[in-house]
């Protein structure tokens, strides 16, 4: 989401977002410390990425022209160029202190209800079936090895047994970071992709849904609202998240998605067995080893006329290097490895390679649509929360030759 | 060093802001309640000599914390 180039929202407070059992309990100070990382980004995103853009613009370009003859060519000139200039220093010091911020205020958060969180948790998924969790699952060195965006210990840590803490401060925490723009539910790039696939193909109709590193399955239970008929499952290597996400679902009335620990390499799904696969950014987070892998089960699990679709963040190559060099402040100061290679893939060719026929691959854009308040005040959600998506439908004949 | 800094002082931004969010909602609760409210407190003015002196202490003695270092260090200073 184009968090520094949206300089006229207002974040949402965070007492706006969605209520379920599991949303750790907030304090008055705890609520309004979110409300300063909300308040900060908008600063950032309003006053000082401009700021940087000026600086680049009226100074920093102008005197790399005199002295190379020609201005940044591309990002790592730009990059080069900027790497002293006092605004984007500032820009990139307060960007990295609201992430740290937003990570320690989360943490504290759910650090002093671990246990309490962990049992509700527990009540909610006792006995489901739809829960399927598998300790001798390895996870990936992706995930293993970074905390990504500064969450400590990543997706996989557990400070006591059946620990749900992590997710816990994810999803209230990711409220924050964003402002309030992903909605209550945190679910805009689920519901981006619902929406898309209601508008563009209304008769599309998914019998099996599988959603691929679906985290806490936030942007899951769009997909159950729009396709209520369809068998749904959610797979990610990370317990916590699945815990987590069953018991959310749970409570917010869905008891039939069924969570699976499982590798998005490999999925224990049969060849063949699903309408639509798709993944929500998810991609960047993960590996060169990983992501050919992660397309080509995709291909393998679609049935004729079935649809893989990838949310991400649009590839480099449609911004000019200035703009690159700002999108890609994530890869190397918020602990997103994978990052700025995934945006500088072309993702249509990478799934050409993983078996998609050329002429079924596409570009598209999903874009959530906006949130009508419940009690009728009027919402500022809608920060038009907007996707870059790459997708491919899978050909009858091609299904066959894969399985053949 | 640079860094360091930054990250005190935006946490001190963010503890101000989160110190002035539970003023304001005492405030705000004070005069739901009809107990104290918004024109009251404009209108404060202290009540005798005690008061004016305990606000002035107030403030002479968190600008000497917050000038600490610009302040020269004479024998006899109490430690910073």
């Amino acid at each position: 989401m184009e968090r520094y180039t949206d300089p006229m929202a207002h974040p949402s407070p965070w007492t706006d977002i969605g209520r379920h059992d599991l949303l750790p309990a907030a304090s008055h100070d705890e609520i309004a410390r979110f409300d300063v990382i909300a308040q900060l980004n908008t600063l950032l995103a309003a006053r000082l990425a401009p700021a940087v853009r000026a600086s680049f613009e009226g100074r920093v370009s102008p005197a790399w022209a005199a002295r190379h003859g020609h201005e940044p060519r591309d990002r790592q000139e730009v990059a080069e160029a900027m790497s002293s200039d006092p605004a984007w220093r500032s820009w990139s010091l307060v960007r990295r202190n609201t992430m740290e911020m937003r990570q320690q205020a989360g943490r504290s958060l759910v650090a002093r209800q671990a246990t309490a969180l962990r049992d509700r948790a527990q009540a909610l998924n006792e006995g489901a079936a739809t829960l399927q969790l598998d300790p001798s699952l390895p996870v990936p060195r992706y995930v293993s090895a970074v905390d990504t965006h500064l969450m400590r210990g990543g997706y996989t840590a557990e400070q006591i047994e059946g620990d749900v803490s992590n997710p816990a401060n994810y999803d209230a925490g990711f409220f924050a970071t964003v402002g309030g723009m992903a909605g209550p539910w945190n679910d805009a790039a689920g519901r981006a992709l619902a929406a898309w696939l209601q508008r563009e193909h209304p008769d599309f109709q998914p019998q099996r849904i599988a959603d691929l590193g679906c985290g806490l399955g936030h942007n899951t239970l769009p997909l159950r609202h729009a396709f209520p008929q369809a068998q749904i499952v959610a797979v990610d290597v990370a317990a916590p998240f699945l815990r987590y996400g069953h018991a959310r679902a749970r409570s917010l009335g869905i008891d039939d998605i069924e969570f699976r620990q499982q590798d998005a390499t490999a999925t224990s799904l049969p060849d063949a067995s699903c309408d639509l696969v798709f993944t929500t950014m998810v991609l960047h987070e993960t590996s060169a080893e990983a992501l050919p892998r992660i397309l080509a089960e995709c291909k393998r699990l679609l049935r004729p006329g079935g649809l893989a679709i990838h949310l991400e963040q649009p590839p480099y190559r449609r911004f000019p290097p200035f703009e690159q060099f700002m999108r890609d402040w994530d890869g190397r100061w918020n602990n997103e490895p994978f990052w700025t290679s995934l945006h500088e893939m072309d993702l249509t060719e990478r799934m050409a390679r993983a078996g998609f026929r050329p002429g079924e691959i596409f570009e598209t854009e999903c874009r959530a649509p906006a949130l009508v308040a419940a009690d009728g005040r009027a919402e500022d959600f809608g920060r038009s929360p907007v996707w870059y998506a790459v997708g491919a439908w899978q050909t009858a004949d091609e299904t066959a030759a894969a399985i053949g | 060093m640079l860094d360091r800094l930054y990250s005190v002082t935006l946490a001190l931004v963010a503890e101000l802001a989160v110190t002035r969010a539970r003023l304001d909602t005492v405030e705000r609760l004070l005069a739901r309640r009809s107990v104290v409210g918004a024109e009251e407190i404009e209108a404060y003015r202290p009540a005798d000599a005690e008061e004016v002196e305990a606000r002035s202490r107030l403030h002479a003695e968190y600008l000497e914390r917050m000038f600490r270092e610009f302040t020269p260090v004479t024998r006899g200073d109490t430690p910073r």
